[in-house]
């Protein structure tokens, strides 16, 4: 990553910053919806749910995944704002249970 | 009574998941639209960091709002399975049962329509004897039997009938189901493996609890690579991540298994991640700069025990320095910093990583784990520029001196230890990738004119010591030792060429700091006359004395009065200005060569050429503005004296050292069997070159020495007695040229005073007489009219100023001075004028009013001038 100079106000910096690390930690606590979700699925296809399970244990870990990887991007983001170069070892935003999306 | 038919599903629930799908589905979407717009408020945030972090928001919150029509899919799919099953709760399966209820009822009716029939007609004969009904009451119960028959047949067939379609609303619904899992895992950004799903649930995981021991990161790689790609700050953060995770191991690995190497997968994600620079980062910094030390003795441990894999590992390792050498990381103070920076290189040292390396060792920088990675280039400047800054420190102060020479604390340089215990292998192979490896940080240096030229500033003595063959086994010169490669003095001779004429090519705005380097090796060579530069070093300057800068600055240092009695001015428009002595120096150092003295004979007489063309160009003068042109070479004088000081100037270098030069030449024709006597004629040859510039042909003209000395070879061939006739008569004249005024430096300090007379004399109208004549170019096919010139100073001051900084921002050039009443008494001192002072006053010496007066008042002058003209 380059060294160029920061160039910013540092008031709409903080503001930004503060927003995209909410939405981090928004996004890893979606997890609990889904997982939610998941459990309503398998419990509401009763007798059925071997018939789904599969196809819904994918879409389960495939949205865990991808809701990871935006939380993941948005926490390196967030902790990089205000930084002259990107800290790719921020991933962890600080975890908070009242941020929801 | 209990219904018979039933399904266990709950549309609830399955309405219920409907809801939180559809719900993260909206919120993805509103979320990822006000992420993709917040680097819009903040467009004064600029930056290449802050670009890509802009890039990043984007890219994720286009991938959030990609999100929602797939989470639209899975609530449509669950809500086709949910209407499915409710259609089956609330419509199929009642229907069933009540068809079921019916079909019992119908066949109690029927058995009870037989039973009582069977009695009504048996009911005539109820006061009968059964002997005497026997026939009827058998006859009777048949029927009955029949009926009852009829009807178990028929409930049977309802009831199979019923059940066949319940089976196929089950069949339905499973099928629903089916169609709606499939829907959902299909509605992903990107799937994930199907057996990572399978272990899933195997494990019994649910939607808020992962079976034990599963890790969603682990075994998702693929899938997040997949959904962040190669290049997004997301993926770039998964890679330090994979780094980090396998310093980590490597670390375990030493800690658990100190005398082993390590496993052959750890060294396979090493090979994965060698040039991807997040991998090297996570790597690096979590390992330290000791922990890849550590590393480097595991690939010297390899090497050392012979392992297929070593020559493999070594590339990989090679790669990941020269990969993380370009890394930047966050300083902690608002900017950045290399990673690999000289905190890295002073901890470059395996036994933090590994105590069990420890023994006695010391704890500094171990070139010896470093530099055999960097054989190639590639490496960043400021990691290239700290590794030869280190290395000829180390050797100032621990070898180059033979009184303070230190072997333990230089011993590193000298060949590789690891793996053999710590005594050092000091004549190694030089083959040997771990063999000596102190020439290797000169190779590098000459990768960037930036880090050679601050060698060259930072590190003279050492680089000159070197490059004059005083440390034999490093420049391969005389006495080297066999074990040694014959290839620093190549490196050297780079750092010479790059430090100079590569920094004026790659950055004409740092000539200042090549022409301060030229000019301290100058001064180092000056102060050590007996000191010589080794072959491909020779050729390196060689190099840089015929670079357009420097050819130019040595004329002008001999053509203009501006070249310091020492030390060097870097004139942006004159190029480095030089005492005639250092240039003659260099020179004579140069033509030691017989190929550099022919490229430097030919390039000489090649611009003392064209410069007398231009004077004599510029030689014509006029009565008046409509007069016939008259050839007038006073008007050029100065043009032409200063290619006559060039001319002479080569004359004194090439006879400076001629033994030299002839015993060179009979080395280099050892083959011929006439090699004295062709030597001979080949130095006539350039003698003859030399004092006629005129003689040399045009195909000559920029080629390279053994071309120019083959040709003359040639030449003496067909006559060479003709030509060695020759040598005495032309040696003679190469002599008297290079004798007289011409050469004394002082002849400046004559031009000057003489202009300072005449500066005073033209302001009070007395002086230069006017003249008219032609400007320089003049075109002899297309004669302009002639312009008059009265050689007024005042007319070439006052046209240009440069700002530049310090206690005298702004500069003019103004060359004169004044007394209190503004009237001019003469011109500044040269050596206190700056560099638009020195353009105007040249431009004022060359007015052709003034040449003319030059020569008639300066003898030096005038002799170049009548030289010039023979």
């Amino acid at each position: 990553m380059s060294s160029d100079p920061i160039k910013a106000d540092y008031g709409t910096l903080g503001e930004l910053q503060r927003q995209v690390l909410d939405l981090g930690i928004a996004l890893d606590n979606t997890r609990q919806p889904l997982g939610r979700g998941y459990d309503q699925v398998l419990s509401g296809a009763g007798q059925f749910a071997d018939h789904l399970s599969t196809g819904a244990t994918a879409f389960l870990l495939a949205w865990q995944t991808a809701l990871d990887t935006m939380s993941d991007g948005s926490s390196v983001v967030g902790n990089s704002i205000g930084k002259s170069v990107v800290d790719l070892a921020a991933v962890d935003a600080t975890y908070s249970s009242d941020i929801v999306l | 009574m209990s219904d018979h038919f039933s399904i266990d599903a709950s549309p609830t629930d399955l309405s219920a998941a409907e809801r939180v799908l559809g719900e993260i589905g909206r919120q993805l979407s509103d979320e990822g639209g006000k992420l993709a717009g917040l680097p819009g408020q903040a467009g004064d945030w600029t930056g290449s960091t802050a670009v890509a972090l802009k890039g990043e928001m984007t890219r994720v919150g286009g991938q959030m709002t990609a999100s929602t029509p797939h989470f639209e899919t899975a609530t449509t799919a669950l809500a086709t399975f949910r209407t499915a099953v409710e259609e089956a709760t609330t419509d199929t399966i009642p229907g069933l049962n009540k068809q079921w209820g019916d079909a019992i009822t119908e066949h109690q009716n029927a058995v009870g329509a037989a039973n009582r029939a069977h009695a009504d007609r048996m009911s005539p004969y109820r006061n009968m004897p059964d002997e005497d009904t026997r026939g009827v009451r058998g006859s009777s119960a048949a029927t009955r039997d029949t009926a009852v028959t009829d009807a178990d047949e028929a409930l049977t067939t309802s009831q199979r009938s019923l059940t066949r379609e319940y089976d196929q609303c089950v069949s339905d619904l499973q099928q629903a189901a089916r169609a709606c899992g499939q829907a959902l895992a299909g509605a992903v950004l990107a799937a994930v493996p199907a057996e990572v799903v399978s272990d899933y649930l195997a494990g019994g995981g649910t939607g808020t609890r992962p079976p034990s021991g599963f890790d969603l990161d682990d075994v998702t790689t693929a899938t997040r690579q997949t959904l962040t790609g190669d290049t997004s700050i997301t993926g770039q953060a998964d890679d330090y991540a994979a780094g980090r995770r396998t310093a980590e191991q490597a670390a375990q690995w030493w800690k658990d298994h100190p005398h082993e190497r390590m496993p052959p997968d750890l060294r396979e994600e090493l090979a994965a991640g060698a040039t991807n620079p997040a991998f090297v980062q996570g790597l690096m910094v979590t390992a330290g700069s000791s922990g890849m030390a550590r590393l480097s003795v595991e690939a010297a441990r390899l090497h050392n025990d012979r392992d297929p894999d070593a020559d493999e590992f070594f590339t990989v390792l090679a790669d990941i320095y020269r990969t993380g050498s370009h890394v930047r990381v966050d300083d902690g103070e608002g900017g950045s910093r290399y990673l690999m920076d000289e905190d890295w290189l002073n901890a470059f040292n395996p036994i933090a990583a590994d105590p069990e390396l420890e023994d006695g060792e010391e704890r500094s920088y171990r070139p010896d784990l470093l530099l055999p990675f960097m054989r190639e280039p590639g490496f960043s400047e400021n990691f290239t520029g700290l590794v030869a800054d280190r290395a000829l420190s180390d050797y100032e102060k621990h070898w180059m001196n033979e009184d303070t020479r230190d072997f333990t604390k230089f011993q590193h340089y000298l060949g590789n230890c690891a793996g053999q215990g710590w005594g050092c292998v000091a004549h190694a192979d030089p083959d040997d990738p771990w063999g000596p490896n102190f020439q290797i940080a000169l190779d590098r240096a000459g990768d960037y004119p930036t880090v050679a030229n601050s060698m060259l500033l930072r590190h003279r003595d050492a680089v000159m010591y070197l490059a004059t063959g005083n440390d034999p086994p490093w420049t391969g010169g005389e006495g080297a030792g066999v074990d040694y490669p014959d290839r620093a003095g190549g490196a050297l001779a780079d750092i010479l060429r790059q430090g100079t004429i590569g920094l004026v090519d790659q950055d004409p705005r740092q000539a200042v700091n090549a022409d301060v380097a030229a000019g301290t090796v100058a001064e180092w060579l000056q102060r050590n006359g007996d000191a010589h530069l080794v072959d491909p070093v020779n050729g390196a300057l060689t190099d840089v004395l015929l670079h357009e800068r420097y050819l130019n600055g040595m004329a002008n240092s001999l053509g203009t009065p501006f070249a310091p009695d020492s030390g060097v001015i870097s004139d942006p428009a004159y190029g480095p200005l030089m005492s005639r002595d250092a240039w003659a120096r260099l020179h004579q150092e140069a033509m030691r060569d017989p190929d550099n003295a022919a490229r430097v004979v030919t390039t000489l007489g090649d611009w003392i050429n064209r410069t007398n063309a231009d004077a004599q160009s510029a030689g014509y003068s006029a009565n008046g503005p409509g007069g016939p042109l008259t050839q007038d070479p006073s008007v050029s004088a100065l043009d032409r004296f200063r290619a006559e000081a060039v001319r002479s100037f080569l004359a004194g270098n090439l006879t400076a050292d001629l033994d030299v030069l002839q015993s060179e030449l009979e080395r280099g024709l050892a083959d011929n069997e006439n090699a004295k006597e062709t030597a001979k004629g080949v130095l006539t040859t350039l003698l003859g070159y030399a004092t006629d510039p005129t003689s040399i042909k045009d195909d000559l003209i920029g080629k390279g020495g053994e071309f120019i000395i083959g040709t003359a070879v040639d030449a003496v061939a067909t006559d060479p007695q003709a030509i060695t006739d020759r040598y005495q008569p032309t040696l003679d004249a190469l002599n008297t040229l290079s004798t007289g005024p011409i050469v004394d430096p002082s002849v400046w300090d004559d031009v000057n005073t003489t202009a300072t007379t005449l500066a005073k004399d033209e302001a009070r109208g007395t002086g230069a007489d006017d003249i008219w004549a032609v400007q320089p170019g003049y075109d002899a096919g297309n004669p302009p009219r002639p312009t008059a010139y009265d050689g007024d100073p005042r007319s070439y001051v006052g046209h240009t100023s440069d700002y530049v900084g310090g206690n005298q921002p702004v500069i003019t050039d103004d060359f004169l001075e004044y007394d209190d009443a503004g009237h001019v008494t003469g011109v500044k001192e040269v050596d206190t004028m700056n560099h638009l002072q020195r353009s105007a006053y040249m431009s004022w010496l060359q007015d052709p009013a003034v040449q003319r007066y030059l020569n008639q008042a300066d003898h030096a002058v005038q002799e170049a001038r009548e030289r010039a003209g023979r």
